[in-house]
């Protein structure tokens, strides 16, 4: 069992009731010793602890600083990857993502995160690095272009162009032997209310909050790799700065 | 939607070589506003070819004339429909412009900038018309283009095609034994033709960049109001087939777009393999604009049909109410009225033939490469 504190400033109740379906944790207060913490506040003391800092950037240096990777542990992400493992595709040679936000999202986390999950889904970096940006006012369109040594190949299309509301992602994989299509345009519900209709996800944008947690605990329970978070971070980090 | 002039007298159409796809040819003949009148290729060409034109000619009741000059000199005509091997597209283009007829020639232009000047120039100095082959009427891309030439989505900021078609193309990469010769280029394509996998059929090996990436980049061009591509960054690969691999041509491609007007935009292409998906493939279109974004399916609408033994090579969802081929038909007779622009002439395919070498050049080089587009 892991004993795990939560201080968030979003999102607190989804990580409570998410922590409450995994049966190696156990919730306790800040002031309760726990193992572990799992917070959005970059500035928090880690007394020793391990620390999963979600949703804020890591400040460099700080010791035991697991900043999370949440795409990794999106349902649909997994689903692909457990078909990659499993050889199903065969040898990747393409990742392709759409990811379209609102304009007050957090534009660097986004594509910090995403260029991570290329480079996880690959295993190496990329010896190629190719960005681009067009912009009008608020609205800026950026795209992320790798090359890998084994011939494979990243194309990541972020905007912030989207009204408040739903946004909008798309995650294709392309192997050798077989393709997966992971894609918010197919998998909306229509609901007709006058006019057009508006076409809507199930909400499971909380469903990966288990399974990051999972892994978490994991790496708190055996003290094992708790940097290969920061590593893949700061790597992640600096292609995304070499892209512009 | 347009009426199509059933009043007008048909124009009549040599067909210059049929020896790919049939697909053009039959469009044309398939519209009230052309007749067909005879077939034609050069007497030198390989005896493949002129089984294949031979074949067309019968079924159309129409003759097999195996001299380009002399079947144009000996019939009167209006046009001519090209359709030989893609590398020969510009030869017998400009052998018609020269004659003063107007064009209609498949896909792609060519995978070379000089050819397509020389025809351009033909087509100038000529005065005649001359459409590319495109799905630009697709009913997907009709809605996308009204949504983007009417301002709903406000000023364009980017746009994205995936285009992945899931087919085959002979033995995957690695199954070619140490002693096996390489696969010849030409043989793979000739056994290609009975599944209509031939696409770029000729003996110049062509990677999917150059023979289908007319497709998805016409779609931009149309997108973005005719704005020119000025720079590429690029990663080609052969990942799925021997005969690629075998002839040093991508099968799956990733190019980064620097458009004219500030406008960013990328292409994902590759003939994936037909196990990729159950129909002939993804194939999307992402837009951004200024005060909306849209993303579109270029397969819809379409219908999902199963049953028992339905044969695995059947596609599952079927595409309806797809009149692109018509619409092409009718936009060229337009064309030739002087009543119409063709949806995709030889300049606007030039330039997108001139893309995608520098999409080629900038995957060997590892940097972004200028495009070398036709001077005004």
């Amino acid at each position: 069992m892991t004993r795990l504190a939560f201080q968030l400033s979003n999102h607190q109740e989804d990580f409570l009731i998410a922590a409450s379906w995994v049966d190696e944790i156990e919730v306790v207060s800040t002031d309760e010793n726990p193992d572990a913490i799992v917070t959005d506040d970059a500035n928090i003391q880690s007394n020793e602890k391990p620390i999963l800092l979600y949703g804020s950037s890591p400040i460099e240096r700080k010791p035991l600083i697991v900043p999370a990777l949440p795409k990794r542990f999106f349902p649909e992400v997994i689903a692909l990857r457990e078909s990659l493992d499993a050889g199903n595709l065969g040898k990747l040679g393409l990742i392709r993502m759409h990811l379209w936000n609102q304009q007050n999202s957090d534009e660097v986390q986004e594509i910090v995160h995403t260029i991570d999950l290329a480079l996880w889904f690959f295993g190496t970096e990329p010896a190629h690095i190719h960005g681009t940006t067009s912009a009008e006012n608020e609205i800026k369109c950026s795209l992320i272009h790798l090359g890998f040594e084994c011939g494979g190949m990243a194309l990541l299309d972020f905007n912030n162009s989207l009204p408040a509301g739903d946004n909008y992602e798309s995650l294709c994989l392309i192997g050798s032997k077989g393709a997966a299509y992971a894609d918010d345009h197919r998998n909306r519900n229509l609901f007709f209310s006058g006019g057009g209709p508006d076409a809507k996800y199930p909400d499971t944008s909380m469903n990966f909050i288990g399974p990051m947690l999972e892994d978490f605990i994991q790496k708190v329970k055996t003290g094992a790799d708790l940097e290969s978070n920061s590593k893949s971070y700061n790597e992640a980090f600096k292609i995304f700065s070499k892209a512009g | 939607m347009k009426r199509t002039d059933r009043e007008k007298e048909p124009y009549r159409v040599g067909v210059l070589s049929v020896v790919k796809h049939d697909y053009l040819p039959r469009a044309i003949a398939a519209h009230p506003r052309f007749n067909l009148s005879f077939v034609s290729d050069e007497i030198s060409r390989p005896e493949w070819t002129h089984e294949r034109n031979q074949k067309f000619a019968d079924e159309f009741q129409i003759p097999y004339i195996k001299d380009i000059t002399a079947a144009i000199k000996d019939n009167p005509i209006d046009a001519v429909a090209v359709s030989p091997e893609a590398e020969r597209h510009c030869e017998l283009a400009i052998i018609a412009a020269e004659a003063g007829v107007h064009i209609v020639v498949d896909k792609p232009l060519s995978t070379n900038t000089h050819k397509c000047d020389k025809l351009i120039d033909a087509v100038n100095e000529n005065g005649v018309r001359c459409l590319v082959w495109n799905r630009n009427y697709l009913p997907a891309l009709i809605q996308a283009n009204q949504k983007v030439s009417s301002g709903e989505i406000g000023k364009l900021l980017s746009v994205h095609c995936d285009f992945y078609f899931s087919k085959d193309a002979g033995p995957p990469i690695g199954s070619r034994k140490s002693n096996d010769p390489p696969i010849e280029w030409l043989d793979r394509q000739l056994e290609a033709h009975a599944d209509g996998s031939d696409g770029g059929v000729g003996t110049e090996a062509m990677g999917e960049l150059e023979v289908e990436g007319i497709y998805p980049l016409a779609y931009i061009q149309m997108l973005t109001g005719g704005a020119k591509v000025k720079q590429v960054f690029a990663r080609t690969k052969s990942h799925f087939h021997q005969a690629h691999f075998d002839n040093d041509v991508d099968d799956l491609a990733t190019v980064t777009l620097e458009i004219e007007g500030g406008i960013t935009g990328s292409l994902s292409i590759g003939r994936i393999g037909a196990a990729s998906h159950p129909d002939i493939g993804e194939i999307k279109l992402h837009i951004i604009g200024t005060k909306g974004s849209a993303v579109i399916s270029e397969a819809r609408p379409e219908v999902s049909i199963y049953y028992r033994d339905q044969p695995s090579t059947e596609f599952k969802n079927q595409r309806i109410a797809d009149k692109n081929n018509y619409l092409l038909a009718e936009n060229f007779a337009r064309s030739i009225d002087g009543t119409e622009k063709p949806i995709l002439d030889c300049v606007e395919a030039r330039d997108i033939c001139a893309t995608v070498s520098a999409a080629i050049d900038s995957s060997k080089a590892g940097k972004p490469v200028k495009v070398d587009n036709r001077k005004k």
